[in-house]
């Protein structure tokens, strides 16, 4: 559907940048679901106002509505996640709101102009929840790299084998690294199929 | 006619934004509450039995995460958080009103060699053990010693005034 020119464009470029923090503050997989999760919430919260909401009001109030569905998405995801475990919310709650402004939220958010959108609006939609699951497979890959195991239980205690990998610096190692490889194999991909 | 339904949908769309901001505000306010109690429970178990009321608050003071001022032996409690390089250490201290670690109990010790010395020289301080042995990672975690260390001091003196 996308070849590497779409799906490198200046467009999701951004998006993916918007997303970027949460990749950082990712740094083991309880992290990656609580900002996974926060994201698709905040991200369905604002694409259903956006649809929902009805014609009569204005497109300017429509997309302001979204956002701000998308605030209390996060607020209510950050209540919930401070009720479930007092601790992991307070290493995640000056993160958490980050959702609600994010490029694929705002995105969302924009109400469709007429119905031959609807496809644009899926793709936009499946790319979003692509970039929920991006951050959830990070914070699992960061976690295994430093502790060379996985567990949900964060009581438990593990010795840091990589602990590079857990701090900020080490996310962004990483990033550059799957940067070059996905340049690597879209080139080698344009080379095959020019 | 067309401005009169402009002027409902503005007040409708008003209200349901004042509604909504007040039930998340509500459930703001009933989960923190919640979670103090959790707090509370966490921590008066790993402390163990004793007079001590559950009533910790949360201050995120530095590494200080939540306290505990009521207790019959003029004791205050400190859940205190640190997180270095990628791992994390969660332990409770009570101090004295001399500001003086009096017992730590580490609850939680995850990452590397650096928190596992932090951690010592906390539970040395609370042992009332002199700090004999050296290590080459003191350099390191001093200043965050030093640092939580006078957090908890300043804390204790802020309590007293």
């Amino acid at each position: 559907m996308n070849d590497s020119s779409t799906l490198i464009s200046k467009e999701n470029l951004s998006s993916f940048l918007s997303v970027l923090p949460f990749l950082v503050f990712a740094d083991n997989m309880q992290k990656g679901l609580v900002f996974s999760l926060v994201f698709v919430f905040a991200l369905s919260s604002a694409g259903l106002t956006s649809i929902l909401l009805p014609q009569s009001i204005d497109k300017n109030n429509r997309f302001w509505l979204s956002c701000f569905a998308a605030a209390a998405a996060s607020s209510i995801a950050a209540s919930t996640l401070r009720l479930l475990d007092p601790l992991l919310y307070e290493s995640c709650y000056t993160r958490i709101f980050l959702a609600s402004i994010t490029v694929p939220v705002l995105k969302m958010s924009v109400p469709l102009k007429n119905s031959y959108e609807t496809e644009k609006y899926i793709e936009k939609i499946l790319l979003a929840l692509a970039y929920g699951l991006l951050i959830l497979i990070f914070g699992v890959f960061r976690e295994f790299l430093a502790y060379c195991s996985l567990s949900t239980d964060s009581t438990l205690p593990k010795i840091m084998v990589f602990p590079m990998a857990g701090e900020a610096s080490g996310a962004f190692i990483l990033l550059g690294l799957a940067a070059a490889f996905v340049k690597a194999v879209f080139l080698k991909n344009k080379r095959i199929n020019p | 006619m067309k401005s009169a339904e402009s002027l409902k949908t503005k007040i409708i769309t008003i209200t349901v934004i004042i509604l909504f901001s007040g039930l998340c505000a509500f459930y703001a306010y009933y989960t923190s509450v919640q979670a103090e109690l959790l707090l509370a429970k966490l921590c008066d178990e790993a402390l163990g039995p004793s007079s001590r009321q559950s009533s910790w608050k949360v201050i995120r003071d530095g590494p200080v995460l939540a306290s505990n001022f009521a207790d019959a032996k003029d004791l205050s409690a400190y859940l205190i958080v640190i997180k270095q390089s990628g791992g994390e250490y969660r332990a409770i201290v009570e101090m004295d009103k001399y500001g003086k670690i009096k017992k730590s109990k580490t609850i939680f010790l995850n990452g590397t060699i650096l928190l596992k010395r932090l951690a010592t020289l906390i539970d040395k301080q609370a042992q009332d053990k002199q700090l004999t042995d050296s290590s080459v990672l003191d350099p390191i975690v001093i200043s965050t010693f030093n640092k939580t260390i006078n957090t908890l001091v300043r804390l204790e003196q802020t309590k007293e005034k």
